[in-house]
């Protein structure tokens, strides 16, 4: 589903931020992407949500070299692929309904069937009752069930959080990564950045560690789900 | 429900873009009137000096009566000549009235003799025959086609109306100039909104869309408000011509086609202005991987 092969990406004319990045994820796998703060973690989540390009080597999406793959046809490869932002990325503008709408109008769905789907996820994670509130009125937890709502809602086969724990206590971090897990098992791939090791020592998934720009464990045997 | 706008309402340089398209039109649709109806009055005045002829005896000589008969009646036999009528000196002075007045003045002047002559549409005249029969008669009298004045009038006229449609050009490039500006602002101001549409699988002309679908609303309100000041401007200037006497305003008019052109104008500044904001979104988001 993704592989890197000798990836390097530099921003301008400055160094390395990520070196010779190899690595494979199958479907309906999990993966931590763990690291210090500045190790690269963002850098290669953006890499696979194609917001960055690389500057060498090779990155495979859903079996098609994106080097390769036309503009017009990155819309199409984009919609697979669910991201919780680090920062939510709420639209303030827009209520909490028309937030989590946002992909599947995007994608052409009926309002009918819009408003159904949306009206039903966010009974699940608790924001039944806030439809039509501003996401800027709500709380920083439940701002980031929004975020998470938003990236699931179109059922993506590939899910992306960037450090989805940051701000939450503990409790609500478990509750994320079971809601993250539940996902996984309903078959979606899942790579969640974090710099909690404690959280990924608690759930038994394989982990992509980056250190200073590189990769220092990736098994690929060991890594598909 | 009603979808929302997913690109926030514009509080920046996006709000005079309405007034800036509607003094662009105001001005374009003031070039194009003028324009129309130059290209209107050249007709007339074309219409009106085609198939006619002037021929001239100067005031000086003696025998005028005599000779201007003879010449009327050798007009008259002339193939293609279809009527040939000598003018009375009081007809002669009121067609000089609207630029000498109706003083005495004119009667004090040495007024020529003048024969106005109908030529037939169907059977071309031998001017040149006419001419040295003429001749014949006083040598003195001149025969006047119009066309070397008309010829004047036509390219003045023509190189009026070319300044017009240039003034025209110049107006778009502005109206595009400022959009682009404009655009430009937006599509900064709401980087981050358009970004997440980007990443989460937005086709660049959706994204555009959302720009040009915009633009297009604010250029037809635009437009309308400068099209509303120019019939105002037009009405008022045509109860002025209206005052004025005199064959060459007379003929300033514009027809019902030339008033349709006009009305159009909003929706071609409006689609001017969405187009315009539809590429320089294109263009951005080409910068965007």
């Amino acid at each position: 589903m993704v592989r890197f092969e000798n990836v390097g990406v530099r921003y301008g004319v400055g160094p390395e931020v990520l070196h010779d990045i190899t690595f494979h994820i199958s479907s309906a796998s999990f993966h931590f992407l763990t690291g210090a703060s500045g190790a690269g973690k963002s850098s290669l989540l953006k890499l696979m949500y194609l917001a960055l390009r690389p500057s060498r080597g090779a990155v495979t999406l859903f079996g098609k070299d994106v080097r390769n793959v036309a503009r017009a046809d990155l819309p199409a490869i984009r919609r697979r692929i669910g991201v919780v932002f680090q920062d939510f990325r709420l639209l303030d503008h827009l209520s909490v309904f028309d937030n989590v709408a946002l992909p599947l109008r995007l994608a052409g769905e009926e309002e009918r069937r819009i408003r159904n789907n949306v009206t039903e996820l966010l009974d699940w994670v608790g924001l039944g009752d806030r439809l039509d509130d501003s996401p800027s009125t709500l709380s920083g937890g439940e701002q980031q069930r929004i975020a998470i709502a938003r990236a699931v809602i179109s059922k993506p086969t590939l899910l992306l959080a960037d450090e989805p724990t940051g701000n939450v206590d503990d409790r609500i971090a478990h509750r994320l990564l079971r809601l993250f897990e539940e996902l996984h098992r309903a078959g979606t791939a899942v790579v969640v950045a974090t710099h909690n090791d404690a959280l990924v020592k608690r759930f038994p998934h394989p982990a992509l560690a980056l250190d200073d720009g590189g990769l220092r464990s990736a098994e690929p045997p060991a890594m598909a789900g | 429900m009603a979808r929302p706008d997913l690109i926030p309402d514009d509080e920046g340089a996006g709000r005079f873009l309405p007034w800036v398209v509607a003094v662009m039109v105001f001005f374009a649709a003031l070039a194009s009137a003028a324009g129309m109806s130059l290209q209107q009055a050249t007709g007339a005045w074309r219409q009106d000096l085609a198939n006619t002829l002037t021929v001239e005896l100067p005031a000086a000589g003696g025998a005028a009566p005599a000779k201007l008969a003879a010449a009327t009646k050798a007009l008259r036999e002339t193939a293609g000549v279809a009527s040939a009528d000598l003018l009375s000196q009081a007809e002669i002075a009121r067609l000089l009235q609207p630029w000498l007045g109706g003083g005495e003045l004119i009667g004090e002047l040495p007024l020529p003799h003048l024969i106005d002559v109908r030529l037939d549409p169907d059977q071309p005249a031998d001017l040149s025959l006419l001419a040295r029969r003429l001749a014949k008669i006083d040598p003195g009298l001149r025969i006047d086609d119009h066309q070397l004045w008309l010829g004047k009038l036509m390219r003045l006229s023509r190189s009026l109306q070319w300044i017009m449609l240039v003034c025209l050009v110049m107006i778009g490039f502005a109206t595009c100039a400022v959009v682009i500006f404009g655009t430009r602002a937006a599509f900064a101001a709401h980087q981050e909104v358009i970004e997440l549409l980007h990443l989460m699988g937005a086709r660049d002309g959706y994204i555009a869309g959302l720009f040009s679908w915009r633009a297009l609303a604010t250029g037809l309100r635009g437009g309308l408000i400068g099209l509303a000041v120019t019939a105002g401007a037009l009405f008022l200037l045509s109860r002025l011509a209206a005052d004025l006497e005199g064959p060459l305003f007379g003929n300033l008019s514009l027809s019902a086609l030339n008033l349709v052109s006009l009305a159009l104008l909003p929706v071609a500044a409006a689609l001017l202005t969405a187009l315009t904001a539809r590429g320089t979104v294109l263009r951005e988001l080409s910068r965007i991987p």
